[in-house]
C-alpha cells in the first residue's frame, strides 16, 4: 500500500538530517539537539552525550522557561491513521539530557509535519503539517502532556513547481514574541500567512503571495521583523510588522 | 484607498435588492481583496482595498449602506471602525441553518446513531450546517474550506465509525433537509432520490409517486446519502441487485485545485470515473453528494411473506449449532443460486448465548412479486427440520427490527410459522433501532462455513462479554448473491464483491461508556480468532482477505480495527485495480484531500 512504501525521494529526504536546535546553557555553552531518521542526538561541545530513539524527528521547539523540548515527527502514519505526531520531552537543566513525556497524534491527514512552534506562554503548540497541507493547534499542560488537537486549519493552494507545489505545503511556523500573532510559510502555495492567535485558535488576518515558484520556507520572527528564506529560488525577504486601522499586518 | 462594500444577511434581502452578488463576494474573498468585515445592523460591510482591484469596482458594488428598517438604500456617511474578522462576513453568506455550540439543538445534532462519537468534547465540531438545497451545500462548503475548517458530511447519521462526528473544531455539513422533489431531473432520468432522504421516506415517496422501489436496505432511518454511495444492499438485493447497479446519475459538489466548490452532475459519460467511484466508494471520499437519479427502478413486490424459526440456546449443543450454521450456508452456496430462489432473503441471527435464542428470519416473494407459490421458502425451512427449531417466536428477516402488529398480516398455509403481509408494511414498518453505543464488523463469504468456523463461532457466542453483565452481541448472517452476482457489474461500479453467497455483520449494542472496552475486546478477539484458521493464508491472518473462501468486507459496515493491516483497502475494495482507480479519482476530484476520514481513499504518494 502506498503509505507504507515511501517513495525514493521521501526516503532520501528523511535519511538526511532533518532538524536541529540549540539550547544555550548557563555557563556560556550550548546543547545541540539533532534529528536523525530514527533518533535525537544530544551533544555538548561536539560530544554526543545522549541518543534517544524517535521517529523522524524533524521540527524542534524549545520552551526555555519550563525546560521542554517539543518535536514534530515527520511521518505519514501513526496509530494506524494517516497522521503525523508530536512529542514532548523534559530537559534536565543541569545536563541538557532529555526524557520523553508524551506523544500525541496530529489530526487526520495532518501528515509529514516538518516544523512546530511553542507559544511564548508555553501553553500551545502550532504544528505545520507539510505533506497534509494543514496547521494543527494542540494545548500543552503544565506537566508537559500534550492535549488532543484543538484546531485544524487546512490550506489550499499550489504553485508552478510540478512536484513540490502540487498542493499546499506549510513549511515553517513561528510566534510573534507577544504570543498574539503567528507567522507561517507555505512552500507549496507560495504564501506567507499572518494569523491572530487568541484562546488557542488561529484566525487568518493576512495572506501574502510570494513570487510564483519561490517556495517560502525558513522563517525568523523578531519583535518588529519577519525574515523569510525561499527554498525554490535563491533569495530572502524581510517584512515589517505594521497595522491598518488597528489590525496587524505585514508590509 | 479602502472602501466599504455592503451585502445583506437575509435571504429575502438578497433576492429583493441589488448591489453585491453572492458570486462577486465569494470572488472578492477568494482573491483576498477583502480586508475586514463589520456587521452593521442587518447588513455586513466588507472593507476592500480599492488599489487591489485591477479593473476598478463592478458598477453594482459601488459603496452603499442599506438601511433595511426603512426599506430603501442610501449612501453611507458614518464612521465605522473596521475590525479584523473576515470570518463574520463569510458566515452570513449561506442560507443554510447554522447550529453552533451555543444553540440548544447542538447537543442532539452533534451526535449520530452510534453514541460512541464524538469520542470527547475536543473531537466535536464547531458547527453543524443544515443545508436545504445544493446551492446551500456549495456555499457552506466554500465558506468552510475558505476558513480552513474540515468538512464532514452527514445524511441519516448512521455511520458506524467516527467518520462524520469526530471533527475537532470543524464543520458537519448535514444534507438531511435536502429535498429531491426540488431537484431538476436530468434528461432521461425518471426517478430522483435526495441524498437527504431517509430510506423509509424514500421507499414511500418512490412507491406513491412512481410505484417503484430501491432494492435497498431494511433500516428505514438510514439516510440515502451514505447508504447508496456505499453500494446500497438490502432485502430485495438478491432479486434486483444493489442500488448502485441501477444508478444513472449523481449530483455531487466537489472542490477543484484552486479551492472552488461547484456542483457537478456525473454519469456514464460526464466524469464517468467519478460516477463509477460514487457507485460504492462515494462515502466522504470525493465530495458531497446531493442527489441520485435513476432511469429505471424495479417495481416493488405486491406482497411478501415474512417469518422464521428459532432455536433455544438452553439446550444447544455444539453439534447442533454447527448443523444449523452449515445448513444455512450450504443453501446459499447451492440451491440459493437458482434464479427461482432470488426472491428469498434470509438472515441467520446468531445471537449471544445469554440472549436465550437465535433464529432464522426470511422475507420471500416469487420473482413476479407475488406469494402464489411458497414452495421455495418451505423447502428452505424444511432443511432445518433436524435442528429442533421452536415455532412460538417469529424473528423477522432483519432481526434488529421489531415487526409492528398489523391486521394486514395473516398466517400462511404453510407447515412453518409464516405470515403474509403487504410489501410496504414489511419494508417501512420497522425502524433502525434506538440510538446507542455500538461496534460492527463485516465479512463477505463466497462459500459455506467450515465446521471449524462454525465451532469457533459457537465458542465465542458462549463466551461472556468480559466485564459486562448484559452484553448480548450478535452475528447476523445475511443471504447474498442472486442478481448482485453479475460479474460485469464489478467493472461498472465500485463494489467488487460479486461472487459472495453470504454477508456477515458482527454487531454489539450497549449504553454505558464503561462497557466499551469489554464489547470491543470481545468482538475483536472473536473476529481475529475466526479468521486465523486454515481458510486464511497466514500473511492475511485476522482478516477475511479476498480469496477462495472470502471476499473481504463491506465499506458501509466500516471497522477501524482493519486499519492495523496495511492491506485494509484491499479488504474493502478488492485486490484488483479498483483501489488504484479510486486513488486516481481522488487525486483528480479532491486534489487537496479535503474530504477525508480514517478510512477514506488515501491520496497517492507523490
Amino acid at each position: 500500500m502506498a503509505l507504507t512504501n515511501p517513495t525514493r525521494r521521501a526516503f532520501f529526504q528523511r535519511l538526511a538530517v532533518s532538524g536541529c536546535v540549540l539550547l544555550p546553557t548557563a555557563d556560556q555553552d550550548q546543547i545541540q539537539y539533532h534529528g536523525r531518521a530514527d533518533r535525537i542526538e544530544v551533544s555538548r561541545r561536539k560530544q554526543k552525550i545522549q541518543v534517544v530513539a524517535s521517529e523522524h524527528p524533524s521540527g524542534f521547539a524549545i520552551d526555555r522557561f519550563s525546560h521542554r523540548l517539543f518535536v514534530a515527527n515527520e511521518i505519514d502514519e501513526y496509530q494506524d491513521l494517516p497522521a503525523g505526531s508530536v512529542e514532548s520531552y523534559a530537559i534536565d537543566p543541569a545536563t541538557g539530557q532529555i526524557e520523553l513525556r508524551d506523544r500525541r497524534r496530529l489530526s487526520l491527514s495532518a501528515t509529514g509535519p516538518k516544523h512546530l512552534a511553542i507559544s511564548p506562554d508555553g501553553r500551545h503548540l502550532v504544528v505545520a503539517a507539510y505533506s497534509g497541507g494543514a496547521y494543527n493547534v494542540l494545548p500543552v499542560q503544565a506537566n508537559g502532556k500534550i492535549g488532543e488537537v484543538k484546531q485544524v486549519l487546512k490550506e489550499i493552494g499550489s504553485g508552478p513547481h510540478p512536484e513540490k507545489q502540487a498542493t499546499a505545503h506549510p513549511h515553517s511556523v513561528a510566534f510573534h514574541p507577544s504570543g498574539k500573532l503567528v507567522v507561517a510559510t507555505d512552500l507549496g502555495a507560495d504564501r506567507i500567512s499572518l494569523f491572530s492567535f487568541e484562546s488557542g485558535r488561529l484566525r487568518r488576518i493576512q495572506q501574502i503571495k510570494t513570487p510564483p515558484g519561490s517556495g517560502p520556507a525558513d522563517l525568523r520572527v523578531s519583535n518588529q521583523y519577519v525574515s523569510v528564506e525561499y527554498e525554490l529560488q535563491p533569495f530572502r525577504r524581510r517584512y515589517q510588522f505594521s497595522s491598518i486601522n488597528g489590525t496587524p499586518c505585514l508590509v | 484607498m479602502i472602501v466599504p462594500l455592503v451585502y445583506l444577511k437575509q435571504r429575502h434581502d438578497v433576492n429583493s435588492l441589488f448591489f453585491l452578488q453572492r458570486r462577486q463576494i465569494l470572488h472578492f474573498l477568494r482573491e483576498d481583496r477583502v480586508l475586514f468585515a463589520q456587521p452593521l445592523y442587518k447588513c455586513n460591510v466588507l472593507f476592500a482595498d480599492l488599489s487591489k482591484f485591477r479593473h476598478g469596482l463592478p458598477v453594482s458594488s459601488i459603496v452603499f449602506v442599506v438601511a433595511v428598517r426603512f426599506g430603501h438604500v442610501r449612501p453611507y456617511h458614518g464612521n465605522v471602525t473596521p475590525r479584523p474578522n473576515s470570518a463574520s462576513c463569510q458566515n452570513q453568506e449561506s442560507m443554510a441553518i447554522s447550529i453552533g455550540k451555543a444553540d440548544s439543538r447542538y447537543p442532539l445534532l452533534d451526535q449520530g446513531h452510534n453514541l460512541r462519537w464524538p469520542t470527547s468534547a475536543s473531537e466535536a465540531p464547531d458547527s453543524i450546517e443544515l443545508c436545504e438545497n445544493a446551492e446551500d451545500v456549495v456555499s457552506v462548503l466554500q465558506r468552510t474550506i475558505d476558513a480552513g475548517r474540515r468538512p464532514t458530511i452527514r445524511s441519516g447519521g448512521h455511520c458506524y465509525e467516527d467518520f462524520t462526528v469526530n471533527n475537532p473544531a470543524g464543520t458537519i455539513i448535514d444534507v438531511s433537509l435536502l429535498s429531491a422533489s426540488r431537484t431538476p431531473l436530468p434528461q432521461g432520468a425518471k426517478y430522483p432520490v435526495s441524498a437527504g432522504g431517509r430510506l423509509g421516506d424514500v421507499y414511500l415517496d418512490l412507491f406513491k409517486r412512481f410505484n417503484v422501489t430501491l432494492p435497498g436496505g431494511s433500516c428505514t432511518t438510514v439516510g440515502a446519502g451514505g447508504h447508496i454511495s456505499g453500494g446500497g444492499f438490502g432485502v430485495l438485493s438478491r432479486l434486483h441487485g444493489l442500488t448502485v447497479d441501477w444508478l444513472t446519475a449523481v449530483d455531487i459538489v466537489t472542490v477543484d485545485e484552486k479551492g472552488k466548490a461547484s456542483l457537478r452532475r456525473v454519469d456514464k459519460t460526464a466524469d464517468a470515473d467519478l460516477f463509477r467511484a460514487c457507485c460504492g466508494a462515494g462515502g466522504g471520499n470525493f465530495g458531497i453528494i446531493t442527489a441520485y437519479f435513476f432511469d429505471q427502478l424495479p417495481a416493488p413486490p405486491k406482497e411478501v411473506v415474512s417469518g422464521g424459526i428459532s432455536f433455544n440456546w438452553a439446550d444447544m449443543t455444539e453439534t447442533r449449532f454447527v448443523d444449523i450454521v452449515l445448513t444455512f450456508g450450504e443453501y446459499w452456496q447451492t440451491r440459493g443460486k437458482d434464479e427461482d430462489t432470488w426472491g428469498l432473503f434470509s438472515g441467520l441471527d446468531l445471537s449471544h448465548s445469554s440472549s436465550g435464542r437465535m433464529g432464522v428470519g426470511v422475507q420471500f416473494c416469487n420473482n413476479d412479486g407475488t406469494c402464489r407459490d411458497l414452495s421455495v421458502v418451505n423447502e428452505f425451512f424444511d432443511r432445518f427440520g433436524d435442528c429442533k427449531p421452536v415455532a412460538e417466536h417469529i424473528p423477522s428477516a432483519h432481526g434488529r427490527v421489531d415487526p409492528p402488529t398489523s391486521n394486514l398480516r395473516r398466517s400462511c398455509a404453510s407447515p412453518h410459522p409464516l405470515e403474509q403481509l403487504p410489501w410496504l408494511d414489511a419494508t417501512v414498518g420497522g425502524g433502525g433501532g434506538r440510538r446507542s453505543r455500538a461496534k460492527y464488523k463485516s465479512t463477505y463469504m463466497k462459500e459455506n462455513f467450515t465446521a471449524a468456523e462454525a465451532k469457533c463461532i459457537f465458542k465465542h457466542l458462549k463466551r461472556p462479554v468480559p466485564g459486562v453483565n448484559k452484553g448480548r452481541p450478535l452475528l447476523a448472517v445475511d443471504s447474498y448473491g442472486g442478481a448482485v452476482n453479475r460479474p460485469a457489474l464489478a467493472a461498472q461500479t465500485a463494489v467488487p464483491q460479486r461472487a459472495s453467497t453470504m454477508k456477515l455483520q458482527f454487531q454489539a449494542y450497549w449504553n454505558d461508556a464503561k462497557d466499551d472496552a469489554g464489547h470491543l475486546a470481545w468482538m475483536h478477539d472473536f473476529y481475529a480468532d475466526l479468521y486465523s484458521g486454515e481458510t486464511v493464508p497466514s500473511r492475511y491472518a485476522g482478516t477475511p482477505y479476498p480469496g477462495k473462501h472470502y471476499e473481504g468486507c463491506y465499506i458501509n459496515y466500516p471497522d477501524k480495527d482493519m486499519l492495523a493491516y496495511p492491506f485494509w483497502p484491499q479488504l474493502y475494495y478488492g485486490d484488483g485495480d479498483l483501489y488504484p482507480f479510486l486513488q486516481n479519482v481522488k487525486q483528480r476530484y479532491d486534489p487537496h484531500n479535503l474530504f477525508h476520514h480514517a478510512m477514506s481513499i488515501r491520496p497517492k504518494q507523490s
